[in-house]
């Protein structure tokens, strides 16, 4: 898992069944922000995080399935948890 | 999971038989600002995509499971993005 920073979220009107009604955010590492080397990391929102928020995301298929509930996901980037900061 | 636009087609003579049927595109990803970063990679379509569309995709072995059976692919075209939103 790793923290980084919500800056944004991307609007998908066709998507794969797995991410209907799910909100897919724009996630940057806390110390990469603004690295223009990196593609644009996104992440499915699965704690209900705003934009701006300090945020932890894993990258594990089965960690991904046990927070978005869903057996077998298509995605493992997923966000489980919002920074108390 | 990444942004990425879709930039061309890929047409294989001879496959595995799950790829039979299954649209391959080649696809260049987007930093923050939308301009390219890094090479372009080969990415199954879940659904038809036109090249020029931005696109969300994801890789690894999580892909395989956008098809039902799953297939041998490490990265998949999951939607078609609308907008984009980045606060400053």
């Amino acid at each position: 898992m790793r923290l980084c920073k919500t800056v944004g979220h991307v609007v998908a009107t066709a998507k794969h069944p797995a991410l209907e009604g799910r909100k897919i955010m724009v996630v940057s590492a806390l110390e990469g922000r603004g690295d223009a080397s990196v593609a644009m990391q996104l992440a499915v929102d699965g704690v209900g995080a705003g934009i701006g928020c300090e945020v932890m995301v894993t990258e594990s298929g089965a960690a991904g399935a046990e927070a978005l509930g869903i057996p077998y996901p298509p995605v493992r980037s997923v966000i489980v948890g919002i920074v108390d900061v | 999971m990444k942004l990425a636009k879709v930039v061309g087609t890929v047409v294989l003579s001879r496959c595995v038989d799950a790829y039979v049927g299954k649209a391959l595109h080649l696809t260049q990803d987007l930093d923050e600002s939308l301009a390219p970063v890094g090479d372009p990679e080969v990415s199954t379509a879940w659904q038809p995509v036109n090249e020029g569309e931005v696109v969300i995709v994801e890789m690894s072995r999580e892909s395989a499971n956008a098809f039902d059976p799953p297939i041998p692919i490490d990265s998949v075209i999951l939607g078609k993005v609308e907008t984009i939103h980045i606060e400053a």
